[in-house]
Formats: C-alpha cells, structure tokens, sequence
C-alpha cells in the first residue's frame, strides 16, 4: 500500500472529521449541522459492527486455541465458544425476550456475574484490616478518616451519632472532591492535547505500527 | 512467630488474623444478619431526600429519560436503587422513555419491568413507556438523541416511534423534564460524565445519578458544580429511598448485614491496631 493511502488518506479524513465535529459544536451552520449529524449516525453503526467483530475476534483467538490445544487454555476457550454459540444460536432463534434465551441469562449470567462482583467485597474487607494501620503520621490520617467513612456509610452511623455524616460528608465533598477535580482537571487537560495533536496529525497511534 | 509458624501471643494473633478467619466470620455475620433481620435504625440522609424531591417535582406529563447502563454484576447494589426510583416515576403521570447503551442493560431492564409490571400502575405500553432498546453508539447516540428524540426510528420491538402516542410532542432535549441514570459504565457508553457532557451541560437538563457506592467520588464533582442535581450510590441509599416512597425491598433488607458487616471491619480494624500498637510498643528498648 502506498504511503499516500496507508498515512495521509487516514490523517486526512481524521482531520476533516474532526473540525466538522468541532465548528458544529461552537457554530450554528446548518450545513455543517447536518455533516455533524450524519457523522455521529455513522458512529452508531460502526459500534455495532464493532460487536460483530469483537465475536469473530474471540472465535479465531479462541478457536486457535482448541485447535492447538493450549495447555492450561483450551478447555476454557471451547466453553467460552461454546456458551456463545448457545446464546447466538438460542437469540437468533427467539430475540432477547424469548422464554429460554430469558432463562439463561437469569439464571446462569446473572447469578454469576453478582458473585464475581460479590466476592470483591470479602478482599476489600481484608485489604482495610491490613491497610488501616496506625503505622506513621500519615497512616493514622488515613485510619481515621477511613473508620469515620465506614460510620458515615454504614446505615447505623448516622442513627448512632449525628456527627458522623456530618464530618463524612465534609470529607467526601471538600477534600475528595477537591483531589478529584484536580484528577479530572488533568486528564481533561490531556484529551484535549491528544485530540488537537491527533487533528494535527502529531498523534498516529491509531494507524497502528510504522 | 514462633519456629513452627504460630503467632507469639495473643498481640501478634491480633495483629496477624488469618484471612480464612476474617472471611468466615464475615459470612457468617451477613449470613445471619440477612436471614434474622435486627431492623436497625437507619435515617433518610439529604442526598437521598434532594434526588426524591427532584424525581416528584416532575411536572404531570412531563418527559423522564430513564436510562439503564448496568450489568448484572452489579445488579445487587443497583437493583434496589432502579426498583425504588422506577416504582416512584411509575407512581407518577409522568411519560418514561427508557434508553439502554450498554449491552446488558436490555436485559436488566427487561427483568426489573417483569418484576414491577408497569400495568399495575395503570401505565400502558407505548401510551405511557417506552422501551428504546439497547442502541450501539453510546456517547454519539446520546448526543444525537438530545437533537432528535425520534433518532433510534423504531422501538426495541421494531414498532415506529412515530406510531407510539407516548412520543407525541416529544421532539428533541427541550421535551425532556428530567434524566435519570442507573449506571455502572465507563466513559464513552453510559456514564455520568457523558451524561454530563452530553445533556446537562449544553441543554442544562436536570440529570440523576444512580450508582456504585464507590462511583460516588468521581461524580461528585459534577454534583458540586451543579451538573448533576442529585445522586445515590449503594443499598444504604436503596434502603432509604424505599422509605421514602414507603415500599420496603432489598434494600432494607440489606440494611443489617451492611451495618454489620462494616461494624465488623471496624472492629477488626480496632483490634488489628491495638496488637500492632502493644507490638511495637514492646519491640522498642
């Protein structure tokens, strides 16, 4: 492929996407108005047809498993396939409101992912015992802070004393919020140079490798 | 430690409880707590009134987007959470237009709607709700959404949105009282930052956030700036707006084995520290 098509045709279309985007977002130009809108129904559909790739994706890195019968994997892989063949096959036959598709996802998906979700809890339980430790100054901070944040968040806390939603809640909107906005001001400050240097064609990661 | 592994004293077993100990204890504790229900004391906190009072103050036939972008990993803090806001917005003539971006949330508002049964509430299909469907395109469909109410063409049955009288007169975000959203997704699909970006701050359209307890520090931002009006996160918050809108659930359910469960951890955070503390104490010359 030439370079012509394999860099400049891809900055190009980049760049002109983008200050579309961009002049519709500060500019009421009709015409521009209705690029913008296409654009973004162009989005859509490529997000769907990313799902659809996203399966093929899984049945040629895991079908090369089963197939190379990776130790430790491919059993695995042949019940991730498997359970996606029965969900494809089952909601192709009857849509998602079909009695059995519905069975499956409730009785099997939901359950499962709960538990995964669940059995963090038991961790971060054990992380707190070991973490909360008055070790240094800091440390004693953050113990603190931390057992005042269990009582705020504890149902009975507030019930037990007043003051304890009343301090949690200072922490959480000032000092928390203050630290987040800081984290959010930061990155923020990074998209928004990542996306002017991807306009400008400075940024070419997503053309993949050189 | 001694030479076969045992702690010295009752100091060092303090600071070192083995994690199968902590673990057991708290099963057993949320066990007990959810099957012999203590009834603890809990109070309505502001958040959760401020986010109740947003919801009823939605004016008759006015328009709520209701949206659900969580899967069911965290069904169980959210679930309480969407039951008791939906039995609220069903209590109320209000029109629901329900949008789903993420894959499973389909699915999860499938099964919350065949728990609740908006007929019940005298609310009827396509004249009083609608269920969009799931739609790919996260943050561009959302934004496209706010410009055109009618942009997904069609319902999650295939039925022209056009033909639904719940859609009369809803053209684009100026139609829409207020959004609520039940979410666990990240940025780009569903989130309360797209939310954010999307509708409340170039439409200022009123935005709820029903969340993860520990998805709380990342909007409050957007809270204090007034971009999202009201949030909750976690079945304490479940449990107190089941109060509210007096209809007991799981989230009142939970209430005692919440409360437990973290006196627990408080007490072996107490106990953890006291060992350490006479530990060090005797280590020094």
């Amino acid at each position: 492929m030439s370079e012509v098509l394999r860099k400049n045709v891809p900055l190009a279309i980049t760049f002109l996407i983008g200050m579309v985007l961009f002049v519709e977002w500060f500019l009421a130009v009709p015409q521009i108005g209705v690029a913008g809108t296409a654009l973004r129904d162009f989005g859509v559909t490529v997000s769907a047809f990313a799902l659809g790739l996203g399966a093929i994706n899984l049945f040629a890195l895991h079908g090369g498993h089963i197939k190379a019968r990776t130790k430790n994997q491919w059993i695995y892989s042949l019940a991730l396939l498997a359970a996606l063949l029965l969900f494809i096959i089952v909601g192709v036959q009857q849509g998602v409101q079909g009695s059995q598709y519905k069975w499956i996802y409730n009785n099997i998906i939901v359950p499962l992912s709960a538990t995964m979700y669940g059995a963090i809890g038991f961790y971060i339980a054990s992380g707190a015992y070991r973490a909360l430790r008055a070790r240094t100054k800091e440390a004693t901070v953050l113990l603190i802070t931390g057992v005042i944040l269990l009582l705020r968040n504890a149902p009975i806390g507030p019930a037990l004393w007043d003051g304890f939603p009343i301090i949690g809640s200072w922490i959480m909107d000032i000092v928390t919020t203050a630290v987040y906005r800081g984290i959010m001001m930061g990155s923020s400050l990074g998209i928004l140079a990542l996306g002017i240097r991807t306009l400008i064609g400075m940024e070419r990661g997503y053309l993949g490798r050189e | 430690m001694t030479k076969d592994n045992k702690p010295e004293d009752i100091w060092e077993r303090l600071d070192r409880i083995p994690r199968h100990v902590f673990y057991t204890l708290l099963l057993g504790l949320m066990i007990v707590s959810l099957l012999v229900p203590l009834g603890l004391p809990i109070k309505v906190g502001a958040a959760t009134r401020k986010f109740y009072d947003i919801v009823d103050a939605v004016p008759n036939d006015g328009v709520v987007v209701f949206d659900i972008s969580f899967s069911p990993g965290a069904d169980p803090e959210l679930g309480p959470q969407f039951t008791a806001i939906l039995h609220h917005v069903f209590s109320k003539p209000v029109r629901v237009l329900f949008t789903v971006f993420v894959q499973d949330g389909q699915m999860m508002l499938q099964i919350y709607l065949d728990r609740l049964k908006p007929e019940t509430y005298g609310k009827v299909y396509g004249k009083d709700w609608v269920n969009f469907g799931y739609r790919a395109g996260g943050i561009s469909a959302m934004a496209e959404l706010a410009k055109d109410m009618t942009f997904f063409k069609t319902d999650y049955k295939g039925t022209p949105l056009s033909e639904l009288a719940v859609m009369k007169g809803v053209k684009d975000y100026r139609d829409v009282s207020l959004i609520i959203t039940v979410t666990t997704a990240s940025g780009g699909l569903s989130s309360p930052e797209d939310w954010v970006q999307q509708w409340a701050t170039p439409y200022k359209t009123p935005l709820l956030v029903a969340m993860l307890k520990m998805m709380i520090p990342n909007t409050l931002p957007y809270f204090e700036a007034g971009q999202v009006k009201a949030y909750m996160g976690g079945t304490d918050q479940a449990a107190e707006y089941e109060l509210l809108v007096e209809r007991p659930g799981k989230g009142l359910a939970y209430t005692d084995a919440l409360t437990n469960v973290h006196l627990l951890v408080i007490a072996f955070v107490i106990l953890g520290n006291v060992g350490y503390l006479v530990r060090q104490r005797r280590k020094k010359p």
